[in-house]
């Protein structure tokens, strides 16, 4: 099985034997992308882990069921990202998720794997920008978490979130200002 | 183009890592639509050949209702579910993929079963707790616990039936146990 790869090493080989329908490749490609897409979805839902892994499971199976239509025009982490956009857009619409009861809570933090070892202040932080995302509205909130977790150029962006590169710039430009005002108490 | 400067706090938010039962839900929808994938999807079709899967998926629609409807064979994955205390608001059976959730004054009894509808134990569901069926097929009964308690009695042979929870994967031995689970990855 092929593991560990970065998304730069992600190779037309794997992409054409995810579309001979080999599970190993699939496996490959959910483990090169699996942390950045569900850190969007955790992010972009509030911290919602179980929404966040809704998420990723459906945007891997959308990749995995689509992915004989992608010709290789844009680039793959672009398409991928697309169905991320797309996924977080429709869970957007989507208030509540769907629950045999109501009156669920809000989950209002997120998993850290081995949180209990980092030290205070940096936890407050993390927490203070956790929140500071989360009051962002969706169409700032997106780019910065595409822009910050996936490093994707304006180019890259505007495909994924089919828009053009000036109302990529603007939104990450108001975005960062809100994220900055909100976060100018913790400099 | 000129990038606008990202908050410092920005950059110091972890990269979340996601749970290994996304994974294991991907491979159980996989397995679950095996049989009936269509072959891979081509970038363009005749109109013609629009109308003639049209027809077909008509045809194939209502021979599943007809096979569901009347065929007893091929039991459907599920577990069942039953009302303890408050309100279900759609009581009745769990299956793959869907979630159940208690609010503060609810409680509910999950009957486990295989995947050919032997009952192998019980679960009982806390007030405000939040379960996930992740997956049922021979060798393997998976539940995802996101957040509150859970209490199990199971008479399945051991490791057949498993608990994630957002901090580790519980492996049942064949006994009785309480399993909590909180946001902040403790269990």
């Amino acid at each position: 099985m092929v593991t560990g790869l970065s998304d730069r090493e992600i190779s037309a080989d794997i992409i054409e034997s995810c579309r001979q329908g080999d599970r190993d490749a699939f496996r490959a490609l959910y483990e090169a992308y699996k942390d950045k897409v569900y850190s969007i979805a955790l992010y972009f839902f509030h911290g919602d882990e179980s929404a966040a892994s809704d998420m990723t499971q459906q945007v891997f199976l959308k990749l995995i069921h689509g992915i004989a239509l992608y010709r290789g025009e844009a680039g793959f982490a672009t398409w991928l990202y697309r169905l991320v956009v797309n996924a977080c857009m429709d869970g957007a619409r989507r208030a509540k998720p769907r629950a045999l009861t109501a009156g669920a809570a809000a989950v209002d933090t997120l998993a850290e794997p081995g949180s209990q070892e980092l030290d205070f202040a940096r936890e407050q932080t993390a927490r203070s920008v956790r929140a500071a995302l989360s009051a962002l509205p969706v169409k700032f909130r997106l780019p910065i978490l595409l822009r910050y977790f996936e490093e994707l150029s304006y180019g890259e962006m505007a495909a994924a979130m089919n828009c053009s590169m000036g109302t990529v710039a603007s939104r990450l430009n108001r975005g960062h200002k809100m994220l900055a005002q909100k976060l100018e108490s913790l400099r | 183009m000129k990038d606008e400067r990202i908050p410092d706090q920005l950059r110091e938010l972890p990269l979340a890592k996601a749970p290994d039962s996304i994974w294991t839900s991907i491979e159980a929808s996989l397995e679950a639509s095996r049989n009936t994938q269509a072959a891979p999807a081509r970038a363009w079709r005749p109109v013609w050949a629009w109308g003639i899967a049209a027809v077909a998926v008509i045809a194939m629609g209502v021979g599943s209702w007809i096979f569901t409807r009347y065929s007893t064979r091929t039991p459907k994955a599920a577990w069942e579910v039953v009302r303890m205390d408050g309100k279900l608001t759609e009581p009745g059976k769990i299956e793959v993929g869907e979630w159940l959730q208690t609010d503060a004054s609810s409680r509910a009894r999950i009957t486990l079963s295989d995947i050919e509808a032997r009952s192998i134990g019980t679960i009982d569901v806390a007030p405000n707790t939040r379960v996930r069926m992740v997956a049922s097929r021979p060798g393997e009964q998976r539940l995802r616990l996101a957040r509150g308690e859970i209490s199990a009695s199971v008479s399945a042979p051991p490791r057949l039936f498993f608990v994630d929870t957002p901090a580790s994967t519980a492996v049942d031995l064949g006994c009785a146990y309480t399993m909590k689970a909180a946001t902040d990855c403790s269990a």
